[in-house]
């Protein structure tokens, strides 16, 4: 009996093994290092959307407080806005709630005032004083000295409002800017291509 | 015997090529995840949010257009809405591609003590869809590394949080959970709609103007400081601030303006210039229209009697009444001599519609607020227009525009006679003669005066008379 052996079935040679081995190392490393990049690049774009949300966060809370605002007054630094708005909802402790308990957490009914101006509505006889304002790495919102933290990023973000006054109204204009954490090439990632821009004007008669 | 190996039954490479899609399809799926979340924040609920204030604010326009309509077009005014007395509930409106929807609720809340004229409040909300897989990869935390997603933007996933949390109209009453067909945004605006009263300058005509004599005088004074006297000549008077407010507005470019006049001239392409006669400003580019006046229709039923008045009566009211709620009364004719007195020492508060021309002498008693609503045209001397008082807020006149445009109107005021009296007739055609001592203001289509008139502007009628407009004096946004 004569045993045949298959050529397909014969083993690889030392430097058939060492040829592959090398090539395979190349393709790993190849496959690391791609996926090490795309991991840190979908982290950077995650981080920056994540940022982005954050600023159209403080841009659509500024936006509110500003349209039902009654005056809006901005620091020197621009970066401290201070906003009068009227009291709409009957708060524990004011006249109305303690004349009646079950007011409370109810709409106001305004009062009409006259004025050398003309007539006013007011909502209760004191106003509520919303302050927003920057704390390390976070973005404050105060109202009535409730601070809440609206946004939060170690992206640096930096909000920037200017209000300028007309005759009867006035209106903001907000941008927005971060510095995202990755670099591009080796240089330092710019603020100038990530600001927002938002203008809110007053819906009421300007007061002060 | 020969045996053979068939390659293709080795397994491996599958197992290989399943581990392989398994482990693509996992990072796959966690960046669509990722993206997901990203876009529904930054997309579709940032769009929904907005969305939903701008359907509020369209509810709100909707509720300002009907407000107007109950001045501009009263019989008008909230049709097809669910009217319950003063509270005024409008259908749903959906409007644009993502189906928005908005509704609002007008009730009166306010009157003015002075001149009856109500207050509006309109409570609007906006309803906008939210696309988009719900609650995907939400976080309502807010800190480094978290994201507070839920912190501004309250989305309604399942239920109408705000009914099932303060009730439908915000007050606690009537709270339950009322699903929500999809998940959505809703806004909610309270703006409040404050009338605008006519007289806020001494004459204000849409059409031509001439007037006054070369010898004529428009001044102004404040009658709740006092009352007139000649201050506009002198800065250092008290008064001189209230003293020149004697403006003239004219919508055309065709007038001729005489006389010397303390305070603002307007018109819509004429060529008045600067000149010692006119202490104030002087626009030559303000186009302005006054729309045609109807009779209100939120007065009273009318008392039983006089219906006519041909001879001399002498009314005295049954109740003082208010600005609100006058006593009123209809006639088809008013030619004689109508004497109205007030109820006892109160302020009493008169309103009469006269169906017919206005031809009749009016004594007006001290402390008793008329307002004289006519159909036809007027006639009479200015000794006919007897206001007691001399305030010129408590004797009104206005004139019911005809219903077709084309049909001419007309006052006519003729020597003797001083009188204090104001005059809303957008659509009638005035003519002055003589020269009278007169205080008050005129809105009218055209004027005609060529007396030396002496004309005193009160500026305490800045804020009176019956609304002929709404404005939107308030906007605060329900954030719960």
């Amino acid at each position: 009996m004569k045993c045949t052996f298959s050529a397909r079935n014969r083993g690889f040679t030392l430097n058939e093994m060492m040829i592959a081995l090398a090539v395979s190392v190349v393709v790993l490393g190849m496959t690391l290092t791609s996926s090490t990049s795309l991991q840190k690049s979908f982290n950077a774009i995650d981080s920056y959307f994540a940022t982005h949300m954050q600023q159209i966060r403080i841009v659509d809370y500024l936006s509110r407080d500003v349209k039902r605002g009654l005056v809006v007054t901005t620091s020197l630094d621009l970066q401290t806005v201070t906003i009068k708005i009227p009291n709409y909802i009957i708060q524990t402790g004011d006249a109305e709630a303690i004349a009646n308990p079950a007011l409370v957490g109810t709409p106001r009914t305004p009062t009409i005032v006259n004025t050398p101006s003309g007539p006013q509505v007011n909502y209760g006889n004191t106003t509520s004083t919303i302050v927003y304002s920057i704390n390390g790495l976070s973005i404050l919102r105060s109202e009535n000295g409730v601070v809440t933290t609206i946004a939060s990023s170690t992206d640096q973000l930096v909000p920037q409002t200017t209000d300028v006054e007309l005759a009867n109204t006035e209106y903001t204009k907000t941008s927005i800017t971060f510095q995202p954490i990755f670099t591009s090439g080796g240089a330092a990632a710019q603020r100038s291509g990530t600001t927002v821009y938002s203008t809110a004007y007053l819906r009421n008669k300007r007061r002060g | 015997m020969k045996i053979e190996k068939r390659l293709s039954e080795k397994g491996n490479v599958l197992i290989c090529a399943l581990c392989t899609v398994l482990i693509i399809s996992l990072i796959g799926s966690n960046v669509l995840l990722n993206c997901t979340t990203r876009f529904n924040v930054s997309s579709s609920q940032v769009r929904s949010w907005k969305e939903s204030l701008f359907a509020a604010e369209a509810g709100g326009d909707i509720a300002y257009a009907e407000i107007r309509k109950t001045v501009l077009d009263p019989p008008h005014a909230f049709n097809g809405w669910t009217n319950s007395g003063a509270i005024h509930a409008s259908p749903i409106t959906t409007l644009g591609t993502n189906q928005l929807a908005t509704s609002a609720v007008v009730d009166v809340f306010y009157y003015d003590p002075a001149t009856g004229n109500p207050w509006y409040r309109s409570r609007a909300k906006g309803t906008a869809p939210v696309m988009g897989l719900h609650r995907t990869g939400m976080d309502d935390r807010m800190g480094v590394g978290s994201r507070g997603d839920s912190l501004l933007r309250k989305i309604d996933f399942n239920t109408d949080h705000f009914i099932a949390t303060y009730g439908p109209n915000g007050d606690g009453v009537a709270k339950a959970v009322v699903p929500v067909p999809t998940a959505q945004i809703t806004r909610r605006i309270e703006q409040i709609h404050a009338p605008i009263t006519p007289f806020e300058a001494a004459i204000k005509c849409t059409g031509t103007f001439y007037g006054l004599g070369s010898a004529a005088m428009i001044d102004s004074f404040n009658s709740k400081n006092g009352a007139y006297y000649f201050a506009a000549n002198n800065p250092a008077d008290p008064h001189f601030v209230d003293a020149r407010s004697g403006s003239v507005q004219i919508g055309t470019a065709v007038m001729e303006v005489n006389g010397m006049l303390y305070g603002n001239v307007s018109t819509n392409g004429g060529t008045i210039r600067p000149s010692q006669y006119i202490t104030g400003t002087i626009d030559n580019n303000v186009p302005f229209t006054v729309p045609p006046y109807k009779m209100p229709i939120d007065f009273p039923p009318p008392q039983a009697s006089p219906t006519s008045v041909t001879s001399t009566v002498s009314l005295t009211p049954p109740v003082a009444g208010t600005a609100a709620v006058p006593n009123y009364y209809l006639l088809s004719s008013l030619t004689g001599k109508l004497i109205i007195n007030p109820v006892g020492s109160a302020q009493t508060y008169v309103a009469i519609h006269v169906t017919n021309d206005m031809l009749a002498h009016i004594d007006v008693k001290p402390n008793v607020h008329v307002k004289v609503f006519f159909d036809g045209n007027m006639d009479v001397k200015g000794r006919d227009i007897d206001n007691e008082s001399g305030l010129a807020a408590n004797l009104q006149y206005y004139a019911i525009s005809p219903p077709d445009p084309a049909t001419p109107q007309f006052i006519h005021i003729d020597p003797p006679g001083n009188f204090a009296a104001t005059f809303y007739a957008p659509s009638a055609d005035v003519v002055l003669h003589g020269n009278p001592d007169l205080t008050g203001a005129i809105v009218c289509k055209t004027f005609y005066g060529n007396g030396n008139t002496s004309w005193h502007y009160d500026r305490a009628l800045d804020t009176e008379g019956d609304a002929v407009d709404y404005r939107i004096a308030s906007y605060v946004e329900d954030i719960r």
